[in-house]
């Protein structure tokens, strides 16, 4: 799907998706408006029990968008390329206004034996996820977030809200920049199952840097959902990104058996 | 938690920016939407909300889910200008404090 578009605020691809018996509706792209006119797109991937859809432009509170040059191609999924793919988060640079409610879900955790997790939960008592403004705190742009851990036992995530198909043999890059006085761990959920996440723990300092792991979800994951979170101390995260990656041979090669 | 995978820090990988040129015959697709560049419709220069092919839709805000009269701010406008991207029409869509939206009539 993809729309060239010019003006100011922010924009949205989105898809209507129609089942036998539902109907659901989500993002397929969210953009800052340029000035000029420029081609936004994204790849939908329809859920399984989708039957139509419809496609949907959409403009955020505050903004113009001029719109023109819609279009929309159906695809299989070997046509579907990391490069035609690109960026598969929205609002990873956490900018925008309700990151955590609209575009990402946080999840706070409790220790191994807790009888339920808490979902859904701004504030815990274990653990403080706030998006914080000011340029001298963020790595990018005006706003990051800030997990603190307030007491043992406990961790916090914040995860993307939508599922990201996951296609066979393909893993997954998972890019942020962090900082922090503990560790902090990049993973994948299955979107579909409260099973046991792919991920990689890091540790963190007090200077931004770039974390990358490259993940192969679980042969049972159909869909995928990118988190970012910490047991431990204080994490700073900015600019997240999750992208398909390269169809090489091998991509698990990376894998480091120690790292927990 | 167990950890599965591996950590590169300060990664250079950098993948290309994804649909930023190729569309439907690069993609050996089919283009599926019709009047996409907006040029049969009328009125033109002026508010609407239904025109051939395409539906406004802005009954998002909690004052319609209520069954209230419609209070939005939200505006779709047909503009006819040299400036558009192709041909001679295109849609500016305002949001005012609203989340409008506008869809394909057509399910695909």
């Amino acid at each position: 799907m993809a729309v060239w578009a010019r003006g100011n605020g922010r924009g949205g691809l989105f898809a209507y998706e129609y089942g036998d018996q539902n109907m659901a509706g989500y993002y397929v792209r969210t953009f800052d408006l340029a000035p000029e006119w420029t081609q936004y797109g994204g790849v939908y991937f329809p859920t399984e029990s989708c039957k139509q859809i419809r496609f949907v432009l959409r403009t955020l509170p505050g903004s113009t968008a001029d719109c023109d040059d819609v279009g929309m191609v159906r695809l299989g999924e070997s046509a579907v390329t990391t490069e035609l793919a690109g960026e598969l988060l929205n609002n990873g640079g956490l900018e925008h206004e309700n990151p955590v409610r609209d575009e990402w879900v946080q999840r706070l955790g409790l220790p191994a034996g807790a009888e339920k997790p808490n979902f859904f939960e701004l504030n815990g008592e274990k653990a403080i996820l706030t998006m914080v403004h000011g340029q001298a705190q963020a790595h990018g742009g005006e706003v990051c977030a800030r997990f603190e851990r307030t007491a043992e036992g406990g961790w916090l995530h914040c995860y993307s809200p939508y599922g990201c198909k996951v296609l066979p043999g393909v893993g997954f890059v998972l890019k942020a920049w962090l900082r922090g006085t503990g560790s902090a761990w990049l993973g994948l959920y299955d979107a579909a199952a409260d099973g046991s996440p792919a991920g990689a723990t890091v540790a963190v300092d007090d200077q931004w840097r770039e974390y990358s792991v490259v993940l192969t979800p679980a042969p049972s994951a159909k869909s995928v959902r990118f988190a970012v979170g910490t047991s431990d101390g204080v994490l700073w995260a900015d600019d997240l990104s999750l992208t398909f990656a390269p169809k090489v041979a091998g991509a698990d090669s990376e894998r480091d058996p120690d790292m927990e | 938690m167990r950890a599965a995978g591996a950590m590169v820090a300060v990664c250079s990988l950098m993948l290309p920016a994804g649909l930023a040129t190729a569309w439907a015959a690069d993609l050996g697709g089919e283009e599926l939407l019709g009047n996409r560049s907006f040029e049969s419709v009328a009125p033109l220069g002026t508010v609407v909300y239904a025109y051939r092919g395409w539906t406004v839709r802005n009954d998002l805000m909690p004052g319609a889910w209520a069954g209230l009269p419609s209070t939005s701010e939200a505006t779709v406008e047909m503009v006819r200008g040299a400036d558009a991207h192709s041909g001679s029409v295109f849609m500016r869509i305002g949001s005012g404090a609203q989340n409008p939206e506008v869809f394909s009539e057509a399910f695909y």
